[in-house]
């Protein structure tokens, strides 16, 4: 799952021998502890018709640029990235990695009408109603006229349809990602999974690649600098709320990042509280404040 | 002299260039696929927008290979697929040819002389996902290797035939962390006790990242015969063995005593509903090697019950929402008790907050 090789059965001596051939020949060794894990990815666009960015291409720049924090722990604890070209997620990214790059599209599903009457002349209606209408999260398929219509803006991209059809029905063509963050297995707070903070960016040139670095810079500068030791970006936006995170990472609320807002009426608003009503400067929220964590945590 | 030994300083090669791992025929049509097709279990047919079309033949491999393993299936690769193969992320090797006559003889050679079976395509058992256990990791309980060996002996016929109503994915795991991950059926390692404290061997470990990793806030630090050593407040200890990893000291796995439980229902596709996270189907399971036949026997009541109930495109634990846990209860005739009931953090939205009930 992680992609890396594992070499079992060395001796100490044949280890370091081992790790010297290995790098010889443009191989890294690490991934390991407080650091950059390896990244992951699904096959993309080398041979799958689904995959909504390259995959291959993004792991590669993703690597390069960070590969000192590979080799080298300086993060609070581990950081993973999986990366899926679609919303079938192949790396298991949204469960399996603390930021899961997924791709998707924001324009129309295509539709080949010709294929689409030649899978209802061969499975027949009812299939399709059993298996693709009502199967559609947001019900925003239907069949007219032995037709697909959908309805674009209800749909969230899940890729089931296209799944089903494949031949008839792809993603659109204005494609992009969908960047979550979070993710971990089960130890301490129990299992997590990713959930949005950016619902949609292109990901196709030089300047967008750019700008997701920037982002992961961000992150991990306030990660990096707040957070507890063994502490993983989403035990820390658990404990710092995800609101003064993106406020920190500098990213405006988005109402998908939530499946509904908030349902508990007690609320601290700054605006409305004290020191800010006297008109003093604002200073760092209080759960990000590093001399009280010391205190905290003192052994 | 003789010349230094080299520490391993980290040499920062970066990401090796994708594109020379790649079978030629997917550097060609990168990013210009139409379409798809399962030809039959374990191979698929991938077509180009250009006409070009690639033959995919998917095997189960045993994950962990020896050296003398990876020389033939280099050999197969290298026969057949101009040397270019490729595994996926449930560790199955994938071989590719771009002539349908190829196929049959690939298929005849990943079975003889590879002796691994072709399959894990559409809706068939894919390769279980499972932890380093006995092998080589310093926390198991119990084996990985050797009980999926055991399963997947036990489901070959799933691997190699695409029958069941969607796609079923098994990991197992081997001690409370669960490195084996979400699946749609999925066996873990229970700890029963807290961990027994060996206080004259704790000066090893880091105490302090030992208390603050643990999830409950049970341990503390103590003095034990003017030794610095930790406490264990076995109130409040869970058994995760979180501490055992930080501190081999704090032993936490016990052959007499540990169990396995059955989780079901985890999906990490994004399709129709979302993802899933697993819940507890059975537990108190025997760790029972070399065979593991009580896990064997959980795992085909699961399995019978989806087959006779699942509709198309159902996975399992969309399956479990539609016929109810009160019915999946019953068909695998797994007992329901207070221990299936959550006890963790947002316990109270696992319950049923309505009237619906099936009657």
């Amino acid at each position: 799952m992680t992609g890396d090789i594992l070499m079992l059965g060395s001796t100490n001596e044949s280890t370091y021998a081992a790790g010297e051939a290995l790098m010889e020949n443009g191989w890294d060794i690490g991934g390991s502890g407080g650091a950059l894990r390896t990244l992951a990815c699904c096959i993309g666009p080398a041979r799958c018709e689904m995959s909504c960015y390259d995959t291959l291409e993004v792991t590669k720049r993703i690597t390069d640029t960070y590969i000192s924090q590979l080799h080298r722990p300086e993060l609070p604890y581990k950081f993973k990235f999986k990366l899926s070209g679609c919303a079938n997620d192949c790396a298991n990214s949204i469960q399996r990695s603390d930021m899961p790059v997924m791709g998707t599209w924001r324009d129309n599903i295509q539709i080949d009408h010709e294929e689409v009457g030649k899978f209802i002349a061969e499975k027949g209606e009812s299939y399709v109603i059993d298996n693709v209408v009502t199967r559609c999260p947001t019900k925003c398929i239907s069949l007219k006229n032995k037709k697909i219509v959908i309805d674009d803006k209800d749909c969230v991209h899940c890729m089931h349809c296209i799944n089903v059809m494949h031949k008839a029905l792809a993603p659109g063509k204005d494609k992009g990602v969908t960047i979550l963050l979070g993710g971990k297995r089960t130890l301490k707070i129990g299992d997590t999974m990713g959930s949005v903070i950016v619902p949609f960016m292109k990901l196709d040139t030089d300047e967008d690649m750019e700008k997701l670095i920037a982002l992961i810079s961000r992150i991990w500068e306030f990660w990096g600098e707040n957070g507890m030791e063994h502490e993983r970006v989403g035990e820390f936006i658990e404990r710092v709320g995800l609101g003064t995170f993106l406020e920190n990472i500098g990213i405006e609320p988005d109402p998908q990042m939530v499946k509904h807002p908030r349902t508990n009426s007690y609320i601290k608003f700054e605006e409305y509280t004290a020191p800010l009503m006297g008109g003093e400067p604002k200073g760092p929220p209080s759960v990000v404040n590093k001399e009280i964590e010391e205190k905290e945590t003192t052994y | 002299m003789t010349t230094p030994v080299k520490k391993l300083a980290p040499r920062d090669n970066g990401a090796p260039d994708y594109k020379k791992y790649l079978h030629p025929m997917m550097v060609k049509n990168y990013g210009k696929w139409k379409y798809y097709e399962r030809v039959k279990p374990g191979v698929l047919k991938h077509v180009a927008h250009s006409g070009d079309v690639l033959y995919t033949v998917r095997a189960g491999s045993p994950r962990t290979l020896s050296v003398d393993t990876v020389r033939k299936i280099c050999d197969v690769a290298d026969k057949h697929c101009q040397g270019f193969l490729r595994f996926t992320t449930r560790c199955n090797i994938e071989f590719q040819v771009t002539n349908p006559e190829s196929v049959e003889p690939l298929i005849k050679d990943i079975h003889e002389i590879l002796g691994f079976p072709v399959g894990g395509t559409g809706n068939s058992i894919s390769n279980i996902i499972h932890t380093q256990g006995w092998m080589h990791c310093n926390l198991p309980g119990t084996d990985a290797a050797g009980s999926v060996k055991a399963l997947m002996d036990m489901l070959y016929e799933d691997f190699i035939n695409e029958r069941l109503p969607q796609r079923v994915k098994i990991s197992t795991s081997c001690c409370q962390i669960n490195c084996g991950g979400q699946a749609d059926i999925a066996i873990n390692l229970q700890h029963h006790h807290p961990p027994k404290i060996n206080h004259n061997n704790m000066q090893i470990c880091e105490l302090p990242k030992t208390v603050a990793i643990c999830p409950v806030a049970a341990i503390r630090p103590m003095t034990v015969n003017g030794k610095q050593s930790l406490d264990v407040v076995e109130e409040k200890c869970m058994y995760c063995g979180a501490c055992h990893g930080q501190c081999p000291s704090m032993e936490i796995r016990d052959p007499q005593t540990d169990t396995l439980a059955i989780w079901v229902g985890g999906k990490a596709a994004s399709t129709r509903g979302g993802p899933s996270f697993m819940k507890l189907a059975t537990f108190g399971l025997p760790n029972n090697p070399p065979r593991w036949p009580e896990v064997g026997d959980a795992v085909r009541k699961i399995l019978d019950a989806y087959k006779e109930t699942g509709k198309d495109y159902e996975r399992i634990g969309e399956w479990i929402d539609r016929i109810g846990w009160k019915r999946f209860f019953e068909m695998t005739g797994f007992k329901f008790t207070k221990y299936h009931i959550d006890t963790y953090r947002h316990a109270r939205t696992t319950f049923n907050t309505s009237s619906h009930v099936r009657l």
